[in-house]
């Protein structure tokens, strides 16, 4: 009784470590998804309102009530708080503070790039900040979405098999 | 420290330090040149901050950074009042910004290699004129030198018109009257008053008369002819008008071509003349 018992938690646990790592990877789509809906609100505010940063950030984190949304809350708090930061350095902060951002290295790159540029030059020079922050990750996201269902069941495959293997050899 | 905090805040720290030695109210102006020490100004004399050892002298990118925080790292939300040298902070404080002008076409794009900032620290100083009110019945001219309060005096009679339930309309192109920050006076200009800021006098001041329905409508500086087109055209509509000019008197204001068309067209009837004592005279005209 008590082997069936050990099995079923091991089989159990190591799919839940599978699954885990496909759920990561559907939520950094939808955030970079997310985040590019963003940078394209972003882009609309300050070309057509020229809003001053901390308020594009409060705009931001009240559209989106997901770890987005909190990453650019922590941003805004952080810009409030500290007003010689650089915006680099406050994106940093944030990323590295927001629970629950799961983005990639060079996610994380694409938005420290677009930190340097951030707020620094006329309009003209944020979009085209913007617009390669975009780009870069759009490309991600294609990367991403185009073996996602693959990876994503592969992950799911190879928790439940190991946790089989294991527990197989175990018992 | 509360009245500057706002200023304090985008200064280095050994900077905000060393001003925090002095009192508050005595404060009128920090200067901070690059290659030289930091300096405050307090009863009209320049005094340098006893910054911390280490810290040195004031350099470009210190600058640089200030203005940065200055403009809440939004340079491309400040950038027109940053073309004309000038940032306003929350407070109603101003920084004057001086470097090297960046121009394309003729027109000033930016500034950079910046030399020195001057931030003027805002103050309501007392107005302590009875009667003002009652004076301010009729269109009124306010004259004077330079830097003997005429926008000052302009603010105090926006402030006492709108206060008394008249609806005003200022024309605030530069910044100067209501010092507006996100949207908000950052200047007492009193409860009726609306500003519209950003645009030129005469774009403006059609603007107020079009939308506001103001009895009144304030600016600051008449300087050039389009203005005086404006200001015609609200007086017409029945608008009363409030403004400044650089002039010592009536004899200089009819002494220059612009003015002396201000004056045929009797668009006002009193003028308030400020000497450098910041103490002015009523004149009918």
């Amino acid at each position: 009784m008590f082997h069936w018992i050990g099995f079923i938690c091991i089989v159990l646990a190591s799919s839940s470590v599978g699954f885990g790592y496909a759920r990561a990877i559907q939520c950094q789509a939808a955030q970079l998804k997310e985040l590019l809906n963003a940078l394209c609100y972003m882009k609309n505010e300050i070309l057509y309102r020229m809003t001053p940063l901390p308020e594009l950030f409060d705009a931001l984190a009240n559209l989106q009530k997901s770890a987005v949304g909190l990453f650019f809350s922590l941003c805004s708090d952080s810009m409030k708080r500290e007003r010689t930061l650089p915006i680099s350095g406050i994106f940093k902060n944030a990323a590295e503070k927001c629970r629950g951002l799961c983005i990639s290295p060079e996610t994380r790159q694409a938005l420290l790039g677009l930190g340097m540029a951030l707020g620094r030059f006329d309009v003209d020079g944020q979009c085209r900040a913007i617009e390669l922050a975009e780009k870069r990750l759009q490309q991600e996201l294609n990367a991403l979405e185009q073996n996602q269902r693959a990876r994503c069941r592969g992950y799911e495959a190879i928790g439940i098999c190991t946790g089989l293997a294991v527990a197989i050899v175990l018992i | 420290m509360d009245y500057i905090k706002n200023v304090l805040e985008i200064l280095p720290s050994e900077i905000r330090c060393a001003a925090e030695q002095f009192p508050e109210e005595k404060m009128e102006e920090f200067r901070l040149r690059a290659g030289c020490p930091p300096t405050v100004l307090i009863e009209g004399r320049e005094r340098i901050l006893p910054v911390r050892t280490g810290f040195g002298l004031v350099t470009c990118s210190d600058l640089q950074e200030i203005l940065l925080g200055a403009s809440e790292h939004s340079a491309y939300a400040v950038n027109e009042t940053m073309r004309e040298g000038y940032l306003t902070l929350p407070g109603g404080h101003r920084i004057g910004i001086c470097g090297s002008l960046v121009k394309k076409d003729g027109e000033i794009l930016s500034i950079k290699e910046i030399s020195s900032l001057c931030i003027r620290i805002s103050r309501e100083p007392p107005l302590h004129r009875c009667g003002l009110l009652e004076q301010l019945s009729e269109p009124t001219l306010i004259l004077g030198p330079p830097g003997c309060g005429k926008t000052t005096l302009l603010r105090a009679c926006i402030r006492l018109l709108s206060d008394s339930g008249r609806r005003v309309s200022v024309e605030d192109d530069r910044g100067e009257i209501a010092a507006c920050w996100r949207g908000i006076p950052q200047r007492n200009v009193g409860v009726h008053t609306d500003v519209l800021t950003g645009g030129e006098k005469k774009q403006g001041m059609l603007w107020l008369l079009r939308t506001m329905n103001p009895e009144w409508i304030a600016v600051d500086e008449i300087t050039s002819p389009g203005d005086l087109d404006a200001m015609e055209t609200c007086s017409y509509c029945g608008v009363k008008l409030l403004a400044t000019a650089h002039a010592g008197g009536i004899r200089e204001l009819s002494g220059r071509p612009l003015y002396q068309n201000l004056l045929d067209l009797k668009l006002f009837r009193q003028l308030f003349i400020l000497d450098y004592k910041k103490q002015f005279y009523t004149e009918r005209m």
